[in-house]
């Protein structure tokens, strides 16, 4: 159970209707219909039959990487399954494998995977295939290939992705194996296969590709194709992916952008999603240009964006002019920047295409009214050759049916209308009950704080430090008479924040850092001791600014003008951030916590509770103190 | 797992600042309008509870009001109390709307002690002609008194709901019901051949029992309307069980009025076995229905015997006697898997609490001792840690000394030499791959390090260096 249902009622989420906001949570939770029961494992592994443990001299020995932890390789004959729970790094050496819905081809890369129980497990399926592209493998394993074996090379994976859950109680022990007994043959860190013949634990769910997904990707990215240069090489390919919450748009974006990642070298990915982004925390907009496949959710892999825009809530209900303007924005960064790369720089051994840059859009799924609108607006700008539309089962929906049938004739302006495709929306799933929206988006937010972005360059992380609260995390100290130039509140009602209370407002808040060419509009400087800031001020149009990423202020001293900020970025990223925007998005309760302790305990770092600033424990008392609820169920008698 | 409230204010002293400036002086416009923009930028910091949103709304459509005496339109004015008349009223009904079913608003209201009227001004103000301006300031008026009353106050001064005057005057007496059960059980354990003919009786008063319980459950709920309401069911059944637990720790429950009664036989902090007849039947049967019962009542034990506080008029005896019904709760509750680690977690407690040892506490330390023995492991641990309370604990005449600090530092390596050792994280620990990369740090940035003074404190608290 949520502890957010449990404590919060899952607040703010049931505020507005029909965005992503309502969604019961769950964006990744493609099934198939009717699942049979052995949808897990058929591979068994046996010990020196179809399961080697290796070591890294033979690793080295045969080219390929090599890793501190324990390794093994797996021949899998065609059509046997191996299911997963853990972190592990794949390396296809010879065959043809699926995973998570994307066909695998050998190669020498390994392929970072991340598989939490909190949701669908991925599969790992041998398919039949002609074999190509082989890399050599020791000789011992010879006599067990079949012509059509798929070898599988798993290595252990730390990233500390796991403290996660350690912080953010809700997805606690996701990552763990307690109820699965472990062969000894397998001795990978982190790593549980699940073995076939038992009944899998029920809160597991397989990953499984809806037939009509599948389809349509087999037909937009045909596997033996070569020649797909030739129709796209002038043209790149601008997916559009749409439809109604919770009906599996990332879950297909992220698959279709995976699938892509196969045939061209670099692949942009523009994020229009603020509730469950798939990148980044929520409350921005942005654009990511991605090379490999993407296997794990979206917690697994917070970002640096290549280029983002912060709007500053989960929905664009209050700023939906902002909101628009930065995604034209990243879509013209897109056209001038990315679209067609600067020949040169592609990897020699790369066999995949680098003269284009195709994009995937991941809409919003907020399809009625006001969302509707935005919707045709952002098709339009895109220019997309492909929509993908995930039909709701619902007939009911009749705003929808309006909204997604009128591109026909909207596009009329255009020279080319895109080719249409209609997907089946994914059924709701057990968990997807289990996990609300507010869960998921705490859970990215606590991720990306505990991100360790290494680099300056746009990046993904790939190791998580959770040993050290945020509370216990040394800050910035940031004078802001020197460093910044302006602060900006967003939101509806963000304007009535005078001057003098704006301490107030920004005390334990989450703020974009906002890099902005200089504004005539900036507040002049008058004292020191005066954050600057100009009542009712707008954020800076997304034409001259961006967003490098998120921080919390943890602290605010007027006098010394001195803020203290907590921020996961590099501090080559953070010279250039001379705004601060302030918007809805908060830190999840769980981030000001004290993870090390096991219970409520009778302080926070040495503060006892009642003297811990904007916190309270127990229940509140008094008449309309609890949080707000919205109700849009609630029936009239008489309506059956 | 229970998670504290995001509010937007340091301490409650800063809502009691905000509510003078509100309700002090009717006619101090300024503070008025200091309130209305610390509550504007409490509304951007954090979701505000509905009940100050509304505060919010009415008292910046009474500004105004204030303000604009001269203009020539009132429209703008009564749309702006109308909308805030008309959000309170939703706001503090919505959350009451819990079935499948709409409630009509007025029947709510009522509950809640909402005037009805307002119900009529938001019936009004939605769907009829907009209510005239000297109605709308008169709801707003009394809005504000009301949200003072039922907001305000109860949040600044929140009953205690674990200390025993909390407990509704309607939660009736224990006593009878005790009374009852003690003379029936001695009946039957007298002659066994009455326990057939009797059990129908027994069975009457342990639903009886079950019955207070539920009342008491109930009675964490009662009191105020709104303040409970969302108490978690978790709550309300750990609050009730403590209440049993007083009843069955206080004069003519489990110890034995008769001191001779009390006294352990052989072995120290034993329970008498006709006791334990006595008194087997009724836990046994508690803690069927309420599985925290027995962790609760050795937790109240326990904290009897440190604090050493024992009731008028008894002796030691009766520490002697609770700590006989320690060592048998656990012994006789501990198999059960949800109780793992109940044994070390209570000694853990009890050494907590033990500190000085002083003559007050001996049976709290005899108890550590008692309940370690089963385990060799608990003896080694304890053995140590009491030794150290015994001999080492400071006497109050001892004067401050450099020899002291040796001391701590000596008793400080001996109490991490018990503590296994850190299990290791796999993860890099933070700040150092930052710290790392600290160069090229723009101007105005700079990390700070314990070195400068800081040290972990909780979020929102600015720590100057």
């Amino acid at each position: 159970m949520s502890p957010n249902r449990l404590i919060e009622d899952a607040p703010n989420d049931d505020d507005f209707m029909n965005m992503d906001d309502s969604e019961t949570g769950y964006n990744d939770t493609p099934t198939a219909p009717d699942p049979a029961p052995s949808v897990f494992s058929t591979f068994s592994g046996v010990a020196q039959k179809n399961l080697f443990p290796m070591d890294n001299e033979e690793l080295l020995q045969f080219n390929m990487h090599t890793s501190s932890g324990r390794s093994a390789i797996i021949i899998l004959e065609p059509s046997e399954s191996l299911a997963f729970i853990g972190t592990a790094r794949l390396t296809l050496l010879r065959g043809f494998i699926s995973l998570l819905g994307v066909p695998l081809h050998p190669s020498l890369d390994p392929h970072p995977v991340y598989a939490p129980r909190s949701h669908p497990v991925p599969i790992l399926t041998s398919l039949p295939n002609s074999p190509r592209g082989d890399t050599e493998l020791p000789p011992r394993l010879q006599a067990y290939c079949g012509p059509e074996s798929s070898v599988v090379l798993i290595q252990e994976m730390l990233t500390g992705v796991e403290g996660i859950g350690t912080i953010c109680k809700s997805f606690e022990r996701v990552f763990d194996n307690d109820d699965l007994e472990l062969d000894e043959a397998w001795r990978i860190h982190g790593f549980t296969p699940i073995p076939p013949n038992i009944l899998p634990p029920r809160d597991l769910q397989p990953f499984a590709l809806p037939p009509s997904w599948q389809a349509t990707l087999d037909l937009l990215i045909p596997e033996e194709s070569q020649d797909m240069d030739e129709d796209t090489s002038l043209d790149p390919l601008v997916a559009l992916v749409k439809g109604p919450k919770k009906s599996g748009k990332s879950t297909f974006a992220r698959t279709l952008l995976s699938r892509l990642t196969t045939r061209y070298q670099k692949v942009a990915f523009l994020e229009c999603d603020m509730g469950q982004s798939e990148f980044t925390p929520g409350g921005m907009v942005s654009l990511h240009v991605i090379s490999r496949p993407v296997f794990g959710p979206p917690f697994t892999h917070p970002s640096v964006p290549y280029r983002a825009h912060y709007v500053g809530a989960s929905t664009p209900r209050s700023t939906p002019a902002h909101y628009l303007s930065s995604i034209l924005a990243l879509l013209q960064t897109y056209r001038l920047e990315l679209q067609y790369p600067i020949p040169g720089g592609e990897e020699e051994d790369d066999d995949r295409i680098s003269s284009i840059i195709p994009l995937v859009i991941n809409t919003h799924g907020w399809v009625k009214g006001l969302g509707a609108d935005l919707s045709r607006d952002i098709e339009e700008a895109a220019e997309a050759t492909h929509v993908f539309l995930l039909e709701s089962d619902a007939p009911d929906d009749n705003s929808f049916n309006d909204f997604h049938h009128h591109p026909n004739q909207t596009h009329t302006s255009r020279l080319k209308s895109p080719k249409f495709y209609s997907l089946e929306a994914i059924a709701s799933t057990p968990l997807a009950l289990r996990y609300t929206p507010a869960d998921l988006r705490a859970l990215s937010i606590i991720s990306y704080f505990h991100a360790n972005f290494t680099s300056d360059a746009p990046h993904i992380a790939d190791s998580w430090s959770t040993a050290v609260p945020l509370c216990a995390q040394p800050p910035w100290e940031v004078d802001w008479s020197v460093a910044l130039d302006q602060v900006v509140l967003v939101g509806s009602g963000s304007e009535d924040v005078t001057p003098a209370e704006l301490p107030q407002a920004l005390a334990c808040g989450l703020v974009a850092l906002v890099s902005a060419e200089a504004d005539a509009d900036a507040p002049a400087k008058t004292e020191a001791s005066l954050i600057p800031y100009t009542q009712g001020s707008s954020s800076p149009p997304p034409s001259t600014s961006h967003c490098v990423g998120l921080a919390l202020i943890r602290g605010i001293s007027p006098s010394t003008h001195a803020l203290h900020l907590l921020t996961p970025l590099p501090p080559v990223l953070l010279g250039k951030c001379r705004v601060l925007v302030k918007g809805e998005l908060e830190m999840p309760v769980w981030g000001l916590l004290d993870h090390r302790k096991e219970e409520k305990g009778k302080d926070l770092c040495g503060v006892e509770w009642s003297k811990v600033p904007y916190l309270q424990w127990g229940t509140m008392q008094g008449v309309g103190s609890t949080k707000k609820r919205v109700r849009r169920n609630l029936m009239r008698r008489g309506q059956m | 797992m229970h998670l504290p409230r995001r509010v937007p204010w340091t301490s409650l002293a800063e809502l009691e600042k905000l509510c003078g400036w509100i309700f002090a002086d009717e006619s101090d416009a300024e503070s008025k309008t200091q309130a209305r923009d610390r509550l504007a930028a409490w509304r951007v910091s954090t979701p505000l509870p509905p009940a100050l949103e509304s505060t919010h709304a009415i008292l910046s459509a009474h500004l105004l009001d204030l303000s604009s005496a001269s203009t020539s339109s009132s429209l703008p004015l009564r749309q702006a109390y109308a909308l805030s008349i008309v959000r309170l009223v939703n706001g503090l009904v919505d959350p009451l709307q819990q079935g499948a079913y709409a409630r009509s608003i007025a029947a709510i209201a009522a509950q809640i002690g909402l005037p009805s009227w307002f119900v009529e001004v938001r019936h009004g103000a939605t769907h009829e002609d907009l209510p005239s301006l000297e109605i709308l300031r008169e709801a707003a008026n009394q809005s504000m008194r009301w949200l003072l009353h039922n907001y305000f106050l109860p949040t600044l001064n929140p009953p205690n709901p674990t200390a025993a005057t909390a407990i509704p005057t309607s939660l009736r007496p224990f006593a009878p019901i005790l009374k009852e059960y003690k003379a029936l059980l001695k009946l039957i354990t007298r002659d066994a051949s009455l326990r057939t003919r009797r059990q129908n009786d027994l069975n009457k008063l342990l639903r009886q029992v079950e019955r207070w319980v539920g009342e008491a459950k109930v009675a964490a709920w009662d009191g105020s309307w709104g303040g409970h309401a969302d108490l978690q069911d978790e709550e309300k059944e750990r609050f009730a069980v403590d209440r049993f637990c007083e009843r069955l720790l206080d004069k003519g429950g489990l110890v034995p009025v008769s001191k001779s009664k009390r006294h352990p036989a052989k072995t120290p902090l034993a329970t008498e076995p006709p006791n334990v007849a006595l008194w087997s039947p009724l836990l046994d049967h508690a803690a069927s229905h309420h599985p925290s019962l027995p962790q609760q009542l050795v937790s109240q034990i326990c904290s009897y015997l440190v604090e050493g506080q024992r009731p008028e008029g008894e002796d030691a005896t009766y520490d002697a006697a609770l700590g006989g019904w320690a060592v048998w709760l656990i012994h006789a509750f501990e198999d059960d898997e949800a109780r793992d680690g109940w044994r070390e977690d209570t000694v853990a407690t009890l050494l907590a609490g033990l500190g000085k040892a002083t003559e007050e506490k001996r049976f709290a330390k005899l108890l550590v001792e008692v309940l370690s023995s089963p385990s060799p492991h608990l003896v080694a641990k304890t053995s140590h840690l009491l030794s150290i309370v015994a001999s080492n604990g400071p006497k109050a005449s001892d004067p401050w000394s450099k020899s002291s600090l040796s001391e701590m530092h000596t008793r400080l390596s001996q109490i991490q030499s018990l503590v296994d050792a850190p299990s290791t994280t796999k993860a890099v620990t933070a700040g150092s791959a930052r710290a790392e990369a600290a160069s090229g740090i723009p101007q105005g940035w700079k990390m700070l390090s314990e070195n400068d003074g800081w040290k972990p404190c909780p979020i929102g608290v600015f720590l100057a260096t």
